[in-house]
């Protein structure tokens, strides 16, 4: 491992206003001694230094930044005081840490300290519920008013998931107006939550890792494996970004539209100073306006669908006139700026010596078949790529629910009834982990998953939950219009993935290719799990979740078939890797 | 459609036959339920050694030592490399006891003309610094190297693909009908196939393609739970193989694989708390870095084993076209070669070079 300059350029990309940070501290990254603030993740430490390749990795071809940045591409792994691959957008910075940026995979020190030895627990709770954001979040609300003590479980270190992500709390908000219109939200959401604190615990940095028999959950929290049994779960899970593979996506300084937003928004760094943004849907109209706020050159919003028809869409819109005018002022304001906003245009490549240094757009037409034309081609340091969102279904898979596919989302979503419920008894569902459709809708579907995983644990009657929820499905029946209009102006169309050359790499974790891909899938079977054998894509870190999608995608053309005839990818614990320590414990303990 | 020979399943054993007959001349017929090495094959640590006679029952010897070198040679006529690695076999004992078996080994392996080494404790850290200080002894045996399954599953069948042979995925077996020493008819989801030689080699699931012609084997599937961990720099070469039967490898792309003991619960390959917190024990204690490491995966897999623990490779009682190559409990890959080539020559010659006697269908009757 080298002793690189930690190649500082200039200008320190935190955002000044809006916040006190925490307590200045010193962290160490490759021995260069460096200022951090408490509170602060070390991606975001290295971004505001100017830091973009964290990780070089020569057997995945180039080298790694910040992509996600929520802890879910472990693309960021570096080494942290002797411990190799800490993923560096989710890992706090501490005073006198030690930082290395990696190369390749790394060596465990054995000189480092050992790990805290591991520690069985069981609980047993009334209902737990998986995801502390507003689907969660409300789930928890409306069933500790029904009476039942909950148990909220949230892989982050702060609760409210990532549209309601707060600042951490060593940060102070000094005008929290000007940190937008969810944070305030999020804010009063989670004041909500404390005020119940009698009845609602919550666990952040807890995952649920696996489902044993009998729906146990195992939870992986700090040292502890907590075996967890509960009356009712409710799964709000959230979603993840749909990835959309291209050349030179690898990349550092090409990040995924919520990534950018959590730098900006929880951690007030600018993730770039000149910016693309790449995709569909209003989040990234959103995004745009906050790089605004931030100070940076938006270069362009390429929107891969056209509004050309939507006033066939403007009497369902106006069921929400209060969201329509929100999207309408982020255009304005957009415009205003003098930010062109391409309609019909794809990103079809990106370029750069190490780092990302051009963006190419293309034009399709309204289905999303590239269109002949020239392509646009724009210089930046950072490119945003946001083509919508796919349920996270990882666990109401091992709770073994039953999935459909979801056309008009693009993705796998579990099956449930008018109560939230899915067809495991007990399950229920809320918020986009069960079918992507927005903040307001998560809301209203986790108060009526708090009502009936309340009846289902026996703390109101039936009669009971029926009048509480008589409000809340008036409310979710009018947002149905707005939301199936949102869903078919900013489709997701198959003919996405055509601009896939053979030498893109597709998965990221283990460096592999569309070709191989393409040949594996021309030699074998329409199963994702051949796949996954054949080329090792969707072996590595992420489990998957930035690959299987587009390899789907892939096999659906290739098969010349439809997308809900790919099955979902069998479901592998762990969610996430855990560390093998945690299962250094005495099964016979833990009472 | 009518092919000279069908073989029913496409894991490790099936594409290894498919490879030998394509090679001399024989365009086979692979059909396979779901995918390539679905089943045991996609669950195997894949370690290819030649061992003494404690790990070898004495019958499989000369099988062993053929497809040790068989599937090395092999290798030549794949697209991909195998992802070999040589580091040899070390036996490891944490105990005194332990230590006295791995003389035995010694010997046994000895006598097979291989040179292998025996070592107290400190020697056993030198050899291995990941072992942790309460080994006792280890034995080398160099006769030994490991490779990814996947890659050789692909690569028999992708070899027999290019001599012609053809492959068909989503086809289940119901039954087999045969009259008059014929193969009358392959029955499966996708209709009738017709052959003239139709070699079983459905892993765990044999028992259940043969059971309309009352042949009775007794073949089980064995779970066996593994972990994986994340990949970190090259470590170790060896196979590193506890009296326990647990053992670890590091793969060509940097992961730990931790396997396994054998379970009989019949066809459930989900894992158990119990299995891997043990595991998880016993793997850290004797090689404590695992202890830095995350789990990436955790996943199992029936493994097909016969009840006197050795394969069933030859003809069915009824129908001497009909092959039966299975039952090769976690052995399959070791055996693939010396399996695939034994079959072809009973299918092209008649006989086979080396005895398969003591692997016959019809040893079962009336025992």
């Amino acid at each position: 491992m080298d002793n690189k300059s930690p190649g500082q350029t200039g200008k320190d990309q935190r955002i000044e206003t809006g916040v006190h940070r925490g307590k200045e501290i010193e962290i160490f990254i490759n021995n260069h001694r460096i200022r951090a603030y408490e509170g602060e993740t070390i991606g975001a430490v290295l971004t505001a230094i100017g830091i973009r390749q964290v990780r070089h990795a020569p057997q995945l071809k180039d080298s790694r930044g910040l992509y996600c940045c929520m802890g879910s591409c472990y693309g960021c792994l570096v080494t942290v005081n002797g411990r190799p691959n800490e993923r560096a957008c989710v890992t706090p910075v501490q005073a006198g840490q030690q930082i290395t940026l990696q190369e390749g995979f790394g060596r465990p020190d054995m000189t480092s300290p050992d790990p805290t030895p591991a520690r069985l627990v069981r609980r047993e709770v009334p209902l737990v519920i998986i995801g502390g954001g507003p689907g969660g979040l409300s789930a928890a609300i409306a069933a500790a008013n029904a009476g039942l003590k909950v148990l909220v479980i949230d892989e982050n270190l702060q609760p409210g998931g990532q549209i309601y992500r707060q600042l951490p709390e060593t940060f102070q908000a000094l005008e929290p107006g000007r940190l937008g219109v969810d944070y305030v939200d999020g804010r009063s959401l989670l004041k909500t939550v404390q005020d119940l604190s009698d009845a609602i615990t919550i666990w952040n940095d807890a995952l649920v890792w696996s489902v044993f028999e009998s729906n146990q959950l195992a939870i992986a929290r700090g040292n502890e494996l907590v075996l967890l049994d509960a009356k009712a779960i409710v799964v709000a899970t959230g979603a993840t970004e749909r990835p959309l593979p291209v050349p030179g996506w690898t990349l550092p300084g090409v990040m995924t539209a919520g990534g950018a937003q959590v730098l900006l928004k929880s951690q007030r760094v600018r993730p770039g100073q000149r910016v693309l943004l790449a995709g569909s849907g209003p989040l990234q109209l959103v995004v745009a306006n906050q790089m605004l706020d931030a100070g940076m050159d938006v270069v362009a919003v390429a929107e891969s669908n056209t509004t050309a028809g939507a006033w066939r869409f403007l009497p369902d819109l106006m069921h929400q006139p209060g969201l329509m005018i929100q999207g309408l002022k982020y255009i304005y304001r957009l415009k205003r700026a003098g930010v062109p906003i391409l309609q019909s245009h794809v990103l079809q490549g990106l370029q750069g010596n190490q780092e990302v240094q051009q963006a190419f757009l293309g034009k399709v037409d309204s289905r999303c078949r590239p269109v002949s034309g020239e392509t646009k081609r724009f210089d930046v340091d950072t490119v945003c790529i946001g083509y919508g969102l796919i349920p996270t279904t990882w666990v109401t898979s091992m709770l073994g629910c039953t999935h459909f596919y979801e056309p008009m989302i693009g993705g796998w979503a579990p099956q449930f009834n008018e109560n939230m419920q899915t067809d495991q008894p007990g399950v229920f569902v809320a918020g986009d982990g069960a079918g992507i459709a927005g903040v307001l809708v998560a809301k209203m579907e986790g108060t009526l998953a708090g009502l009936y995983a309340a009846v289902h644990a026996g703390s109101i009657s039936e009669d009971k939950a029926v009048r509480a929820a008589r409000p809340v499905r008036k409310k979710l029946a009018g947002m149905g219009k707005f939301r199936r209009a949102i869903d078919r102006m900013y489709r997701t169309y198959p003919d996405l993935y055509a601009n896939i050359t053979d030498d893109t790499i597709v998965c990221r974790c283990e460096g592999i290719s569309a070709g191989e891909i393409r040949k594996a899938i021309r030699q074998g079977t329409m199963n994702l799990n051949d796949i996954k054998k054949r080329t090792r894509s969707g072996m590595g870190y992420c489990q998957g979740t930035n690959c299987l999608p587009t390899i789907a995608a892939m096999l659906a053309r290739e098969f010349d078939a439809q997308a809900e005839e790919i099955p979902m990818m069998t479901i592998r614990p762990p969610a996430r890797p855990i560390p093998l320590k945690l299962l250094m414990v005495n099964m016979e303990s833990g009472n | 459609m009518h092919s000279e020979v069908i073989i029913i399943g496409g894991g490790v054993i099936g594409t290894a036959c498919a490879y030998f007959l394509s090679k001399r001349g024989v365009k086979v017929l692979v059909l396979e339920r779901s995918h390539l090495g679905a089943g045991a094959s996609g669950t195997t640590a894949s370690i290819v050694s030649i061992g003494g006679s404690s790990s070898t029952p004495e019958p499989l010897q000369p099988l062993n030592v053929e497809s040790y070198h068989l599937i090395l040679d092999a290798e030549k006529d794949f697209e991909r490399p195998l992802e070999i690695i040589r580091g040899g076999l070390l036996y490891t004992a944490m105990n005194k006891q332990e230590a006295l078996e791995l003389h035995t080994f010694d010997k046994e392996i000895r006598r097979m003309g291989i040179d292998c080494k025996l070592m107290d404790g400190p020697e056993a850290r030198r050899e291995e610094p990941l072992l942790c200080s309460e080994v006792t002894a280890a034995l080398l045996n160099p006769a030994n190297y490991h490779l990814n399954p996947f890659r050789l599953v692909d690569g028999y069948l992708g070899a027999a693909l290019g001599k012609g042979s053809r492959v068909e995925y989503g086809v289940e077996v119901h039954s087999i009908e045969v009259s008059n020493d014929r193969i009358d008819r392959v029955v499966t989801n996708k209709g009738d196939y017709h052959a003239d030689w139709a070699v079983v080699a459905g892993g765990a699931y044999t028992p259940q393609i043969l059971s309309s012609l009352s042949v009775q084997i007794p073949i089980v599937p064995a779970r066996g739970q593994v972990i994986l961990t994340e990949a970190c720099q090259r470590m170790t070469d060896h196979v590193i193989m506890f009296l326990n039967h647990l053992y670890i490898r590091q793969t060509v792309s940097g992961n730990f694989y931790l396997g396994s003991h054998t379970e009989f619960v019949g066809f459930e390959n989900r894992i158990t708390l119990e299995k891997i917190t043990a595991f998880t024990k016993a793997f850290v204690q004797a090689v404590p870095l695992l202890g830095r490491l995350r789990a990436l995966r955790f996943f199992a897999g029936f493994r097909p084993i016969c009840e006197d623990n050795l394969p069933v490779i030859g003809p069915v009682p009824c129908c001497p076209r009909l092959i039966v190559a299975s039952g090769h409990g976690r052995t399959g890959v070791r055996f693939s070669a010396g399996t695939g080539k034994a079959v072809s020559e009973l299918i092209l010659d008649g006989e086979t070079e080396h005895s398969i006697e003591a692997f016959a269908v019809d040893r079962f009757a009336g025992g």
